[in-house]
């Protein structure tokens, strides 16, 4: 499944956030989203995922404009998972998984409960979380809730699935745990996933595709090492930084100071 | 305690709980009163096989008021129950979305400017809440309907309604005591006729309402969630609003401004069954009906022969009663 943006603009209250966006999100790759704080990265991620069709311009999914896509045939083909979710404090991580099959339910038919029953404890199982099904979400720790959050995305089965900050406020163990989550599905299971994140260093282990946005627009585009170098980071960021490999031939950058 | 509760079992047994309340809430209204009438007497009555000698009691004033009483706390508390999820927020009730001084308004105008006219209290209070809830969302409307703006605009309107009321009590002092009765709700007098203008909205919304719930469970995630997962988030809003909004009116344009069981039986039922709304709405129809029997049972007989309007007496014992439940954290 491919997603392109095509000439896409959002105007919040007045203020434009993004303008004239053009881009393609590579299929069945990890693409991460990165630019400053206010850049308009989760707004571009909320247009993409359908969560917000107030917009100009046109999101093209698998050739098929999005707004011509109804809503719950997008939500078994995308899974998106927004930032602080919260769920009503008696509800269980098996619960939490089960909603995400709500798009393939109806009133007028009865759903398949095999197949739901296997998709959720197929969820649950990719993300580490089976052990903990009869907890309630909001007693569970920032890392553990995270993953309930995506188990609940992947019972939807979606070819895509897009995350806005997965690992913002997690330890770093919970950060990598998260990211070996992403990278497994989208290995093993060909999902094509689209991600804001904030740590660049994980973005360019983890990541196939950079999209960096800045002023409210498309700064470049492209594969990790071809993105990531100290003018990058000067021009988007305003940070002086230095970039090298170490001995695994990763790219790995440590912040020096502020230029302002 | 936390598997307990939200096992699919104990959940089950706490509906056929509050079932038992319900009917038993129910029988007990009818058999009591100024006069008692034993159980047998009341079932064969039920059954259509009537020959004793309390029929009439039991046909023109015990049933219909009883029955005017279980449709009026299934709907508020159903009422309630679909607004505190869709406006996110544990206060919102039925008087959020204007029904109470709406109703309110057009009901006391026809009791004190008008009087004489009084059988069409309840049609013009009817008309008075839905056209304060239409005018709250239309206040609140802006590139769609967010709930707090909904619950500020509730405020506002519910506020200004509210001067209009105590402006004409002010100036009709002579003749408020119906008017001071109808604002805390009571089911003294309620016949045949109230029953025929509520139950097909305690029907309707009633199945609606069912029908909703795995989307109300979905709603209760957030907005952005609820989209992600396929919800038309406006549009159910918008519905589910409507469909608390002809619930909450039909019974408080009978029985006047009930506040009580709109807030607290959906909380007091959402901390015994947890909040998955395929079984909380269902127990709270139960709750309500149990609670508005009973209550009114024990406001006819305990002080007989003056009658409490069931309002005050709900008021007086579920608050602390809620109180209770929620320092238990059940």
């Amino acid at each position: 499944m491919s997603i392109e943006a095509k000439n896409l603009s959002v105007t919040i209250n007045d203020k434009v956030i993004l303008e004239g966006i053009n881009a393609t999100i590579p299929n069945g790759k990890i693409t991460s989203v990165i630019g400053p704080n206010g850049a308009g990265k989760s707004t571009l991620l909320k247009a993409v995922a359908g969560i917000n069709s107030n917009y100009g311009g046109q999101v093209i999914i698998d050739g098929i404009d999005l707004k011509k896509i109804k809503r719950k045939e997008l939500a078994r083909k995308l899974a998106v998972l927004p930032q602080g979710m919260q769920a009503p404090p008696d509800v269980t991580v098996e619960q939490l998984v089960d909603y995400g099959r709500f798009p393939y339910r109806s009133w007028f038919k009865k759903s398949n409960q095999i197949e739901d029953e296997e998709a959720v404890e197929w969820a649950m199982s990719e993300t580490n979380v089976s052990h903990l099904r009869h907890r309630q979400v909001m007693s569970l720790s920032g890392g553990e809730r995270q993953r309930a959050w995506i188990a609940m995305a992947l019972a939807q089965k979606p070819e895509i699935l897009i995350l806005d900050e997965p690992t913002t406020y997690l330890d770093i163990a919970h950060q990598l745990e998260v990211m070996e989550i992403v990278k497994r599905l989208n290995e093993n299971w060909g999902i094509t996933v689209v991600m804001v994140l904030h740590e660049l260093n994980q973005a360019v282990k983890y990541s196939d595709y950079l999209v960096v946005v800045k002023n409210k627009g498309i700064y470049t585009a492209g594969a990790p090492d071809k993105v990531m170098n100290e003018t990058f980071l000067k021009e988007v960021f305003g940070v002086r930084a230095e970039v090298f490999s170490n001995e695994r031939g990763e790219q790995i950058l440590t912040p020096v100071e502020v230029l302002r | 305690m936390s598997d307990n509760k939200s096992s699919v079992k104990w959940r089950i047994s706490i509906l056929a709980i509050f079932a038992i309340l319900a009917a038993v809430g129910f029988l007990l209204s009818i058999m009591l009163g100024s006069v008692s009438i034993p159980a047998q007497e009341v079932l064969d009555s039920l059954m259509g096989n009537a020959t004793g000698t309390h029929e009439k009691i039991l046909n023109s004033i015990r049933l219909p008021r009883t029955v005017v009483g279980a449709l009026v706390g299934m709907n508020l508390a159903l009422s309630g129950a679909i607004l505190q999820a869709v406006m996110k927020n544990p206060l919102a009730d039925p008087h959020i979305i204007g029904i109470s001084s709406g109703a309110g308004i057009a009901g006391i105008m026809v009791m004190l400017i008008f009087p004489g006219y009084e059988m069409f209290v309840t049609p013009v209070a009817f008309v008075g809440a839905m056209l304060a809830a239409v005018c709250i969302y239309i206040l609140a409307w802006k590139n769609g309907i967010r709930p707090v703006r909904i619950i500020l605009a509730g405020v506002a309107v519910s506020a200004f309604l509210g001067a209009g009321i105590s402006g004409m009590m002010i100036f009709n002092s002579d003749k408020i005591h119906n008017a001071l009765m109808w604002m805390v709700g009571g089911l003294s007098a309620r016949s045949w006729p109230h029953v025929t203008m509520i139950w097909p909205y305690s029907l309707g919304g009633g199945i609606l309402a069912l029908l909703a719930s795995r989307h109300i469970n979905i709603l209760q995630l957030g907005d952005e969630v609820a989209k992600g997962l396929g919800v038309r988030v406006e549009l159910t809003r918008i519905v589910l609003t409507a469909i608390a909004a002809l619930l909450a009116a039909s019974a408080v344009s009978v029985v006047g401004l009930l506040g009580f069981v709109g807030l607290i039986v959906p909380h007091a039922a959402r901390l015994i069954v947890g909040s998955d709304y395929r079984f909380l709405l269902p127990a709270s129809a139960l709750l309500g009906i149990g609670v508005v029997t009973i209550c009114d049972t024990v406001a006819r007989v305990a002080f007989a022969p003056v009658e409490l309007p069931v309002g005050i007496l709900m008021a007086a014992f579920g608050a602390p009663f809620f109180l209770f439940l929620l320092r238990r954290e059940l």
